[in-house]
């Protein structure tokens, strides 16, 4: 049988397994074990013969997912899952919202803003948008509904402000991307950020307008706040800062490389939190747990994936559709259109990672066959992957943030609060698609 | 049988537990040896040897020992938006059937590992490097953590068909879902 004819038939079938409810990682990994199978065992031109298949489909299962999760770069994910937990569990999260509230709160929205900027500022040392989320929800949202916010800002900006945490660095989407891609590293975090900021002020932008033209939904708080209160509180953000200067400063002031700087971030952060302390036994427990949770999650899932790459590399699929591509004499710019839905309607319904894992086969030779950049490519892809995060009818982060608000908020006015940050959201991906410099300026000076 | 089946299942959430408290253990180590390797070589020029070797081992304990504590949790992402409109029955029998397929592909790779492990034992195989680190130990907490997780989904399995014939839920919240994406 042809592997091209496998290839697209294992797609098909991986589509009707996740739409069966399969767990995510069996879904890719029996999918391409069995596409394996079956292009070995059954050439084409030649009968079905299964004991040609048995030793190359074993094999490839036996060394693939064991030499995988025992490669060095890949312990960065963990280690920086760690270190977001240990800095929520040890405040520091609270430290940066309850700054950026106290600065900002006679700013129309200010509340609200705070918020964005304490996702912007918890992602500097958290690489999960999820996770950013989850903390600045269970932090801001009851300050917001307190102060009588609408309850479609106050649900609405959190959620988009928690998509900040795999676009700011470090990002553990843009570890798999690298992984995946081949593709530095380092490049890819200090590429999204000016992506990063220009996110972060958008959503800025968007609350302002928001509370000025309907100041109902923001009313300012009837609070005096001391200046020294508000200078103490900015003080208090020193331990955040220290992190995110250890962590990015180390790397690329040549101290340490991405990969190491997780550890030396996670282990920072629980000195700090031991020191100050803030962080007693429990809270480092609870932090570890959900740590390895997380973790083993993600890579259950990327087990799968990496099967699933092999198995594309396998039946030529990428190859054919890239000569598809240029057969049909097909612009680029409609390819890239093609890929920006692809990737908005698979956002739609799948996880982040389940996306990369599947669609990166796929979608960077394609890339690389208009000679475009894959440090680029790789941060329109995070940026589509977020922008999933929030969008109906899965937006992974509306759900994190349902759970913690529970029967105060309606699900549709979660939504309902994220549309107008959807506005904002176009103009901000028009920018990184049209203009890739915002990405490649400061890689370019490295 | 009943109360045979509940000792089954208190063993498995304590051993379940047991492998989560090894993991995170894994993990704080990871973090020490990196650090202690960065700092070692920035002071004296002296990292840890075989570092990297270390961290990406007990990486093993991190990903493998945790699988059955998640599956406990109906934590493994699955995409649960196309399914929701079904009965309670027919979920339960897509759940079941995902179960298998999970317990297929890993216990696949788990058989994969276990199975050269006594040549690997009986031959020594270690790491290139300094401290000669055996292949083995971690093979076998690898292959541990796939028997857990392959015991676990076979519970799921069973109680998932539980549910499926009979139309109640095993021992479980009734609102409990997979991890939704």
């Amino acid at each position: 049988m042809d592997p091209l004819s496998v290839g697209i038939i294992a797609l098909g079938a991986t589509l009707v397994l996740l739409a069966l409810r399969v767990p995510i990682a069996a879904a890719l990994g029996i999918t391409a074990a069995i596409g394996i199978f079956i292009i070995f065992a059954w050439r084409p031109g030649s009968a079905f013969t299964p004991e040609f298949a048995w030793r190359p489909t074993l094999s490839l299962i036996g060394n693939g997912p064991y030499s995988f999760i025992t490669g060095f770069s890949l312990s960065t994910v963990p280690l920086f899952i760690l270190m977001g937990h240990l800095a929520y569990e040890a405040g520091f999260t609270t430290d940066i919202y309850r700054a950026a509230r106290l600065w900002l709160a006679r700013l129309p929205g200010g509340v609200a803003m705070a918020s964005v900027v304490g996702c912007g500022g918890f992602s500097a040392i958290t690489g999960s948008s999820v996770a950013c989320a989850a903390a600045m929800g269970r932090i801001a949202i009851p300050e917001m509904l307190r102060f009588g916010y609408s309850k479609a800002l106050a649900s609405g900006s959190v959620a988009i402000g928690g998509t900040l945490g795999s676009l700011i660095p470090p990002s553990i989407l843009f570890i798999l991307f690298g992984v995946f891609a081949e593709q530095s590293i380092s490049a890819l975090f200090i590429a999204a950020i000016i992506p990063g900021l220009i996110s972060l002020g958008a959503y800025l932008v968007v609350i302002y307008c928001w509370a000025r033209l309907r100041p109902a939904a923001a009313p300012p708080p009837n609070e005096e706040i001391p200046r020294a209160e508000r200078w103490q509180a900015l003080g208090r953000c020193w331990a955040i800062v220290a992190l995110f200067v250890v962590v990015i400063g180390g790397i690329y002031g040549g101290v340490f490389t991405p990969t190491e700087a997780a550890g030396v971030g996670a282990f920072a952060t629980l000195a700090l939190g031991l020191l100050l302390g803030r962080l007693s036994f429990s809270k480092i427990v609870a932090a570890l747990k959900e740590s390895v949770f997380q973790s083993s999650m993600i890579f259950a899932i990327a087990i799968g994936g990496k099967i699933y790459v092999s198995f594309i590399a396998l039946t030529g699929l990428s190859g054919a559709i890239t000569e598809w591509i240029t057969q049909a004499d097909v612009s680029m710019f409609m390819v890239l259109a093609v890929i920006v839905l692809l990737y908005l309607l698979l956002g739609m319904f799948l996880d982040p990672i389940g996306i990369i894992l599947l669609t990166l086969p796929l979608t960077i030779p394609i890339v690389e066959g208009y000679g475009l950049s894959l440090i680029w490519f790789g941060v329109v892809v995070i940026k589509l992957l977020e922008i999933g995060l929030v969008t109906p009818p899965i937006g992974l982060n509306v759900f994190v943030i349902k759970s913690i608000v529970g029967d105060k908020v309606r699900l549709e006015t979660i939504f309902l609060g994220i549309a107008a940050f959807l506005i904002a959201e176009v103009f901000v991906l028009g920018a990184i698609l049209g203009l890739p410099d915002l990405s490649l300026w400061l890689p370019s000076l490295l | 049988m009943k109360a045979l089946l509940s000792h089954g299942e208190k063993a498995l959430s304590l051993l379940e537990r047991l492998a989560l408290i090894l993991s995170g253990t894994a993990l704080l180590i990871m973090g020490a040896i990196v650090t202690a390797s960065v700092i070692g070589r920035q002071v004296a020029n002296a990292p840890i040897p075989d570092d990297l070797i270390m961290v990406g081992l007990l990486m093993v304990c991190v990903i493998a020992l945790p699988l059955a504590y998640i599956e406990s949790q109906r934590g493994h992402i699955a995409v649960t938006v196309t399914t929701n409109w079904l009965p309670p029955r027919a979920l339960a029998l897509l759940q079941a059937f995902g179960s298998l397929i999970m317990l297929i592909f890993f216990g696949a790779i788990g058989y994969m590992v276990a199975q050269r492990l006594p040549r690997e034992i009986a031959q020594g195989t270690y790491y290139d490097g300094t401290l000669e680190i055996l292949t083995w130990p971690m093979k076998v907490v690898f292959a541990v953590g796939i028997i857990l997780f392959a015991i676990r989904l076979l519970v799921s399995i069973g109680q998932h068909l539980h549910t499926a014939i009979t139309g109640r839920l095993h021992g479980r919240p009734a609102d409990s879902h997979p991890e939704e994406v």
